[in-house]
């Protein structure tokens, strides 16, 4: 049976990060969640990390860009932790021995403002 | 706020092209495009295309020198220091490192922990460049390429650095050392990258952008300047 959603008075307090993703080939989904955990794992460690609660709430379709493919999401976490989420994303370079950047573009307080003012202004 | 990156490798016209549109749309207000001194020459022409194409876009050029000895190094700056913007040393031996901050016409020290098994600075180091004004990189490619033992050694080294700095006031640089597209990262993120190291925000702002300006500011008067503190206003005047 699925637990009872918490009252909003106890809920924690979220933010949205809008990030754009540049591979040499289309990422799916699951490669993108992949991503962010060893990101995090690798810089942070298990222990910092568990206070991030980083989850990938959409993602949008790769378009064309130069030789390369952008990619542009929308990654939540735990408010007040969302320089550390986007430190580790800055560190990676590489995913499948290919080459990846990750640049966040905004940070908001919700999946709507960050999707009106930097995914799809853009 | 105007973001620089003063040390970008340089490869031929068209990929330093693309690196520096790339770096134009994540938000830097110039950046500076280096050669290996050994192919400084034929590379001049590149960079002076790349001057007159990025009007709106500050396109620097630098040279990066690889010496062996201190006096192949003094050489080699002389030789330099007219025609090229900026002047990077690779540093590594010790004997480079030191011969770097004691000389007045250098710009930038990089990498003086390459090969090493510390930071490949002290405090006659930091003295020194201190007062001839030298700056030292912080490099964000080395950090964004490496991973575990690597990384944490160079977060060790860099935390070396900066205590340093604190206490010494050398100035400090962080740029990207990119030599793709891929190696290029926001300003904000690059912020965000450093505060792991117990920098302070104010810190690395300055590392990002007064400095570097600084830096660009001083190399234009450098001709006018007789010595440090003294320069010819204006030539046509006896």
């Amino acid at each position: 049976m699925k637990l009872k959603m918490l009252p909003p008075s106890l809920r924690e307090p979220q933010r949205y990060l809008a990030v754009e993703i540049i591979s040499e080939e289309p990422l799916e989904k699951n490669d993108i969640v992949s991503i962010i955990w060893s990101a995090c794992l690798r810089l942070y460690g298990e222990c910092e990390t568990s206070k991030f609660k980083p989850w990938l709430i959409r993602v949008w379709e790769p378009i064309k860009y130069g030789e390369n493919y952008k990619q542009k999401c929308i990654i939540r976490c735990k408010r007040g932790e969302e320089e550390k989420v986007r430190a580790a994303l800055t560190s990676t370079s590489q995913y499948d021995n290919r080459r990846i950047a990750i640049h966040t573009i905004g940070i908001s307080g919700t999946i709507r403002s960050a999707t009106q003012k930097f995914i799809k202004a853009k | 706020m105007k973001f620089y990156d003063l040390h970008i490798q340089g490869k031929n016209f068209q990929e330093d092209r693309e690196i520096l549109k790339e770096a134009r749309r994540l938000g830097y207000s110039g950046a500076a495009i280096t050669y290996p001194d050994k192919s400084y020459k034929e590379a001049k022409k590149a960079l002076k295309r790349l001057e007159e194409e990025f009007q709106d876009f500050e396109v620097i050029k630098g040279v990066s020198i690889i010496s062996e000895t201190p006096r192949k190094l003094r050489r080699k700056v002389d030789k330099f220091r007219k025609t090229a913007d900026i002047i990077i040393v690779k540093g590594g031996d010790p004997k480079i490192n030191r011969a770097t901050c004691e000389d007045i016409r250098v710009d930038i020290l990089t990498r003086p922990y390459q090969n090493r098994r510390d930071p490949g600075i002290n405090h006659v180091h930091a003295k020194a460049a201190a007062e001839n004004n030298v700056a030292i990189e912080l490099n964000t490619n080395d950090i964004i390429r490496s991973y575990l033992k690597v990384r944490t050694r160079l977060f060790e080294y860099y935390r070396d650095i900066i205590k340093l700095h604190r206490k010494f006031h050398f100035p400090i640089v962080i740029t990207s050392n990119a030599t793709s597209t891929y190696d290029l990262r926001t300003p904000r993120d690059i912020i965000a990258l450093f505060k792991c190291i117990n920098m302070q925000e104010d810190e690395i702002i300055d590392a990002l952008s007064t400095i570097p300006r600084s830096i660009i500011e001083f190399n234009k008067q450098r001709d006018s300047m007789i010595i440090l503190g003294a320069k010819i206003v204006n030539k046509g005047i006896q």
